[in-house]
């Protein structure tokens, strides 16, 4: 009879490692506690190295998950995981800094018929990119044949997911309140302009732009604009959504006629 | 077995870190802790710990790890 026990789930190990950083965040914070009990001296947690009986397992797509070796289970690799205390800075030196102007949207909107599938996000999450803005600044200046040899994506994919990625998209809207009362309408997406000042219509009616920025479009709408459809027009593109503004219109002005 | 983060500051809070004696007093102002320990991961990728139960191998007993720990003092 085979007494061995279940083997647990496997887990990509970027997840294992944040759930663990998490864990001592937590630790962090229990100790940070205790100074306001009035102590004298307080602990922080300096540095921390875990050894574990792990397994590990490839996916097919590349993926390396580990798995906690379960009672009985012979031949486990040992995996050493050490954490260390750093400062802020050097935090911020080592990651990637989000800016607010890049093209944020992941790689899925890239996809779709002849577009980027699966396995191709999949190669590219492991060279680092991981967002439509990425994409765009590695392919801008590359040539596309090299890009296929590194990547393994066929060129006319990688071609067409680099059009997607310059095509302009609203992908949402939110009411901004004046100090003077007044609301202006700021419409969300990517590439709203490409160095000229695009074009703006609600509900087919044309609409001043206050502010214009690739990933925002900051328009004032005419009093009566309630809901509707969203137009942003950049050159030769447009890019469509709908609006709504709340509370009540104020009532056009209508003339009596007798 | 316990999460990790619970069990680290289980142990720091057993050890005593500052005693008064009649002519000299000892305040601890760095600990380092290494120990095996039994662990398991959840469903949730939660890293359980424990401290091994024993010397008596079974064909049942978890696979022991081992953690390392420093811990350093400081003024609130």
């Amino acid at each position: 009879m085979n007494t061995r026990a279940r083997p647990g789930n496997a887990f990509p190990v970027e997840e294992f490692v944040q759930a663990l950083s998490a864990q001592l965040d937590m630790a962090q914070d229990a100790l940070a506690l205790k100074a306001r009990t009035g102590r004298p001296l307080t602990f922080a947690l300096k540095d921390l190295a875990v050894e574990l009986k792990v397994f590990w397992e490839v996916q097919p797509d590349g993926r390396l998950l580990l798995r906690h070796a379960a009672p009985g289970e012979t031949g486990a690799s040992t995996v050493n995981l050490g954490f260390t205390t750093i400062t802020r800075a050097m935090v911020e030196e080592n990651t990637l800094a989000f800016g607010l102007e890049d093209d944020g949207r992941s790689l899925g909107e890239l996809g779709g018929e002849e577009g980027l599938d699966d396995r191709d996000r999949r190669r590219l999450e492991m060279v680092g990119v991981r967002t439509v803005g990425q994409f765009r600044k590695v392919m801008e200046g590359a040539d596309p044949r090299q890009m296929e040899a590194l990547l393994g994506t066929p060129v006319d994919r990688l071609r067409l997911a680099l059009e997607r990625s310059s095509t302009p998209v609203v992908t949402g809207h939110e009411v901004v309140r004046r100090p003077d009362g007044r609301r202006l309408l700021r419409i969300q997406g990517a590439n709203l302009t490409n160095g000229e000042r695009p074009r703006v219509r609600l509900g087919g009616e044309a609409v001043e732009v206050i502010e214009a920025r690739p990933h925002e479009v900051v328009v004032r709408p005419l009093t009566h604009h309630r809901s509707g459809e969203v137009e942003v027009l950049v050159g030769a593109m447009s890019a469509h959504g709908f609006f709504e503004l709340p509370g009540d219109p104020t009532p056009t002005q209508e003339v009596a006629t007798t | 077995m316990i999460a990790i983060g619970s069990m680290l500051a289980d142990l720091l809070d057993r050890i005593p870190l500052h005693v008064v004696g009649t002519e000299v007093s000892v305040e601890v102002t760095e600990v380092e802790l290494a120990l095996p320990i039994e662990s398991r991961i959840t469903d949730d990728a939660t890293l359980l710990v424990s401290a091994p139960r024993g010397r008596l191998a079974t064909g049942f007993d978890p696979h022991a790890g081992h953690v390392r720990v420093t811990f350093v003092g400081r003024s609130p």
